[in-house]
């Protein structure tokens, strides 16, 4: 099919493809005919109208949301704060590289939620525990990025800058950090995924704050259909952050051949 | 008036190459690149090199750029020892090598702003030598909203706006096509022979174009690239007036070139099929 027709089909599709979905999981709702294994979308929509209606579950999910939404935040910024100076660091100078290199490796695969009964020993149950969590999981995929970008800039706008006797200062501003804003934004995205990723597995293992506690605390009780539509708000969330970030991203490197690239 | 200052620069050597040479260390084993080379360019001088691929020709004109340092030998600046970039010194690159997130107007600056140069200064000249290279209209596009040929327009526009007495380009117009790429060799001609003289140094690859550019043409030898010849180009100034390329001199040149390149390429290929022997 070309280009042209499915982009202009593009959100009918999209609206045809949730009602699918909706349609198919209200079905095999039907079929499992289990409220406790699975709830269907009917009673999701009315745990959403219970979410709004009633005023202590309405103030809960209000709060909880806050709370997800500020541990992301702050531990994304820190991340972002922290992992692009480490990573223009890294990249600057081939020793720290050398050293740091395998241990940036090693600490990046681990999953975050091995860093949750840690993290929980130092600052307990609480919404910074899980700000911890989801800066200490994103900042190594913001530093493997930056530096990798740091390290790869073309010699071919290098050396022109050299040539007009750049100094080692404005060398950074003006060619090797503007050149690695693909990588750093690369950094980024993937950084917001795992904050989010960070926050939320936490918050379900301390079970008391943000969404993540909500969302344990309702499948503890047996309430499916609230649970189903706190992962929704979840899910939103995630791809609503994707989206500024994927945004953002050609907002900044519009100049880059390759995102002008078509795509059959 | 003009012929005053013409006799008063034939004589003074701006450049001089003292023999350069220099090698690289490549998967354990040392490659000479350059060997000895040892050529001058008077000033206001247009000088071509000419020679085989791989012959150390880019790497020659980055060391006299000071942007590689020479194994042993020396390049002479107005007498002076180059050892870092000169000022006074542009260089156009073969891969243009533009800053993409910059427009054609910021890249064209951006030598004058490292510089210091005051910002309406900067803009004002910037704007004079895009129009000098016949790129007004196109101030504010990004390197990749351009062709080729203009890019290398722009990589032109920058080295010139810093005013330099030397222009090194390396084979600036292998991109383009045919026709395009004779009008830019009248532009750059008049640019540099007229409008703003300038000594130039220009890698090529291109027989016609180093014949018709030059005042001198250094023939370089294959890998290590050694100094074979200084060609000296017996034909009329302002060569845009006239269409020089059926000019007997031209035609004599061109074979004797073309015979010497066709050599060397012998002579590599032999010598690498023995080597696969050995
Ligand atoms: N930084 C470097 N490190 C190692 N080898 C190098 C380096 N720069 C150049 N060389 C080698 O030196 C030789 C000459 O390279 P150079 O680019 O100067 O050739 P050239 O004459 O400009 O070739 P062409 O006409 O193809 O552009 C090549 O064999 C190349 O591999
Ligand atoms: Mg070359």
């Amino acid at each position: 099919m070309s280009a042209s027709i499915v982009n202009r089909y593009r959100y009918p599709f999209l609206f045809l493809t949730i009602i699918v979905f909706v349609a198919v999981w209200w079905v095999v709702a039907k079929i499992v005919n289990d409220p406790y294994a699975l709830a269907g979308p009917v009673s999701t929509a009315k745990a959403y109208y219970q979410l709004f209606a009633q005023s202590s579950l309405r103030n809960l999910f209000i709060t909880s949301i806050e709370s997800t939404l500020l541990s992301i935040f702050l531990g994304f910024v820190l991340a972002v704060a922290i992992g692009i100076p480490v990573g223009i660091f890294m990249g600057r100078y081939l020793v720290v590289d050398y050293l740091v290199d395998p241990w940036i490796n090693i600490w990046y695969s681990i999953p975050a939620i091995a860093f949750v009964p840690l993290v929980m020993n130092w600052a307990g149950l609480t919404s910074i525990s899980a700000l911890i969590v989801s800066f200490l999981i994103a900042v190594f995929s913001i530093i493997i990025n930056v530096y990798t970008g740091v390290k790869n800039v073309s010699a071919s706008l290098v050396e022109p800058a050299i040539a007009f006797g750049i100094s080692k200062r404005a060398l950074y501003t003006k060619v090797i950090l503007p050149a690695s804003t693909p990588n750093i934004m690369v950094g980024l995205r993937l950084g917001i995924t795992r904050a989010i990723e960070g926050v939320i597995v936490a918050e379900m293992v301390f079970s008391v704050v943000g969404l993540g506690g909500m969302i344990f605390d309702t499948a503890d009780k047996l309430e499916m259909s609230l649970t189903i539509a706190l992962v929704i708000v979840i899910s939103l969330i995630s791809i609503a952050l994707n989206y500024l970030m994927k945004y953002l991203d050609h907002k900044v490197v519009f100049w880059k051949e390759s995102s002008a690239l078509k795509r059959g | 008036m003009a012929l005053e200052q013409k006799t008063v620069s034939t004589f003074k050597q701006i450049l001089k190459i003292e023999g350069i040479s220099k090698s690289f260390v490549k998967d354990g084993k040392k490659v000479q690149v350059l060997e000895d080379v040892s050529f001058e360019a008077r000033e206001g001088s247009f000088v071509s090199i000419i020679g085989p691929s791989g012959c150390g020709k880019t790497t020659l004109l980055r060391i006299i750029d000071g942007l590689v340092k020479p194994d042993s030998g020396k390049v002479l600046f107005n007498g002076k020892p180059v050892t870092s970039p000169p000022p006074k010194m542009g260089f156009v690159f073969q891969q243009f090598g533009l800053l993409p997130w910059r427009t054609v107007r910021k890249n064209v600056e951006f030598g004058l702003e490292l510089r210091g140069v005051n910002p309406e200064e900067k803009k004002k000249i910037a704007e004079g030598y895009i129009k000098l290279v016949g790129l007004e209209g196109f101030e504010n596009h990004y390197p990749h909203e351009l062709s080729g040929g203009m890019q290398q327009r722009v990589g032109l526009a920058r080295a010139l706006a810093i005013d330099p007495d030397v222009l090194l380009m390396d084979e600036p117009f292998a991109s383009l096509d045919m026709q395009t790429r004779e009008l830019f060799q009248r532009e750059l001609l008049k640019i540099v022979k007229g409008a703003l003289p300038k000594t130039t140094l220009f890698v090529t690859h291109n027989i016609d174009e180093a014949i018709y550019l030059s005042d001198e043409i250094v023939l370089m030898t294959a890998r290590p690239g050694k100094v074979y010849e200084i060609i000296k180009v017996d034909l009329p100034q302002e060569r845009w007036k006239e269409d020089i390329r059926a000019h007997p001199e031209f035609i004599r040149l061109r074979q004797k070139i073309w015979k010497f390149l066709e050599s060397q390429i012998i002579e590599k290929e032999m010598g690498e099929n023995e080597s696969g022997k050995a």
